[in-house]
């Protein structure tokens, strides 16, 4: 059995988005804690001068080895989107270290892609409306 | 995503896939896509995006879940947009087996093969591959079990600790769907049709000149006699009207007829360029205003071929075809070779000689 796809996100778009428990996504973010005894890390993200934060269970990815102030990519199924501190929380299936990742680039690549699904998903609309 | 693989009335029949080009590459597609694509009916391992048929593809992801067999493992390759199982057969073992030897020469080696062995072994670790890792797979799309799955043909783990290559991956696709997958293939039209189907108009004319020559059985024509046969005219005429730079707006009807004379004259030219070509015709003189001698009609010509070849068949081979126009020229007049070679034609055609090799003939 397969896993569901994790949906590339981007870290303020977790943070802002309520409702989502339970889905699988894949998003990026600075480590700036980790706590081992609670198995607990801490995503950061600034956009818009406004912080956004993630916490993130290691649980099923220990040991990892972690540098605290580097990027890192998470993927793994939304746990409650206000957990304790009120920020969103995230059991992580995967965590790598992506340090040194063009940030700007992988937002226009989502954007792009998401683009061209929008596109592309409008035109069938169309195309089965006009074959009703 | 049903929508992605409808559309099933313009595909193209089986025998006419291998014109489309992204049938024989690996197309980089959504895994996403790759699961919704629609299966082709006639032939199993065929799949179809929109109307492209599609039976390789090529994958760029994350691998999500790994499974070890005995001789391959299985992988879920996540790309963001779906979950593919990928089947990698196990090269490396293949490869230490093959090896002579293992590594009892490692030290006495050159150079190159301790470099051999080197690449073997990075092969081989890029080969195996533990959950996070990127993996970049190609291969056939393969159902089992009611799964769709890659059967990889070469597959290996990418190096990608800065995201730079998924990145451009998902940069990349947008434009490949919309330069090539999204769009429905054409199958150009072959090059030769064009020019096969509308004949120029020297061309019509030269047929009718051919038809007209061997019914009149004149032996000469000088061209402005050509250009007063009715029949001929007619046809250059109709020809003429019938493109579009016949209908020129510019210019008074005076105009527009002299124009059209000029044009015929030309045509004229061309389809007495063509003839000579083909050797039907030769002309007298060099001059532009030459009379043209029919080559079928020439009898003083085939006679004195048929002596020359006559002459000279005391050779073994028989009497080259240079010495044939060398001595034709001298004593006759302007021959072009292709005239020649049609005069040479209708003599063997009457058994009066034979060739020996396609350049030598003896008189019989």
């Amino acid at each position: 059995m397969l896993p569901r796809p994790g949906d590339f996100q981007l870290l303020w778009e977790v943070c802002s988005s309520a409702g989502t428990e339970g889905k699988t996504i894949r998003t990026v973010g600075r480590l700036s804690s980790y706590h081992a005894r609670i198995s607990e890390a801490i995503l950061i993200m600034h956009h818009n001068s406004t912080l956004y934060q993630l916490a993130v269970y290691t649980a099923l990815v220990e040991p990892f080895e972690a540098h605290l102030g580097s990027d890192y990519m998470v993927l793994g199924e939304i746990e409650a989107t206000e957990g304790v501190c009120n920020i969103p929380v995230i059991q992580a299936r995967l965590l790598m270290c992506v340090d040194g990742i063009n940030l700007p680039l992988l937002e226009r690549a989502i954007q792009e892609q998401r683009k061209y699904f929008q596109e592309r998903d409008g035109r069938s609309d169309l195309e089965t409306e006009e074959v009703k | 995503m049903e929508t992605a693989c409808e559309g099933g009335a313009d595909t193209l029949p089986p025998e006419l896939w291998g014109l489309d080009p992204v049938f024989a590459a690996f197309a980089k597609l959504y895994i996403r896509d790759i699961l919704a694509l629609r299966e082709a009916p006639e032939i199993p391992g065929v799949f179809f995006y929109r109307s492209r048929p599609i039976s390789k593809v090529d994958v760029l992801g994350i691998v999500v879940q790994k499974q070890e067999k005995e001789r391959f493992y299985r992988y879920g390759v996540d790309d963001g947009t779906g979950v593919i199982t990928c089947v990698c057969w196990k090269q490396g073992q293949v490869l230490a087996a093959t090896e002579p030897g293992g590594c009892s020469h490692s030290h006495s080696g050159g150079g190159l093969e301790a470099g051999l062995r080197r690449l073997r072994h990075r092969a081989e670790q890029d080969s195996h591959l533990e959950l996070g890792d990127v993996i970049s797979a190609r291969g056939r799309i393969k159902v089992f079990r009611d799964e769709r799955e890659i059967n990889c043909s070469l597959y290996n783990r990418v190096a990608d600790t800065r995201c730079a290559a998924q990145i451009s991956r998902m940069l990349e696709l947008p434009q490949l769907y919309r330069t090539f997958y999204d769009k429905t293939f054409q199958i150009p039209p072959p090059s030769g049709a064009a020019s096969g189907a509308k004949p120029s108009g020297a061309g019509l004319l030269l047929q009718e000149i051919k038809l007209f020559l061997k019914r009149s059985r004149v032996t000469n024509f000088h061209q402005h006699e050509l250009e007063a046969i009715t029949s001929l005219v007619a046809l250059a005429h109709k020809h003429l009207l019938s493109q579009p730079s016949a209908q020129d707006p510019s210019g008074t009807q005076q105009g527009c007829s002299g124009a059209a004379s000029r044009q015929i004259h030309t045509m004229f030219q061309e389809a007495i360029g063509l003839l000579q070509e083909e050797g039907v015709v030769f002309p007298k003189t060099a001059s532009p205003d030459t009379l043209y001698l029919v080559t079928d009609e020439d009898q003083q010509l085939h006679s004195l071929t048929l002596e020359i070849i006559r002459e000279d068949s005391g050779r073994p081979k028989g009497c080259p075809l240079l010495r044939v126009l060398r001595a034709v020229q001298s004593r006759h007049r302007v021959v072009s070779e292709s005239a020649l070679l049609r005069v040479l034609n209708t003599l063997e055609c009457n058994s009066d000689i034979i060739s020996t090799t396609d350049s030598h003939y003896i008189a019989v």
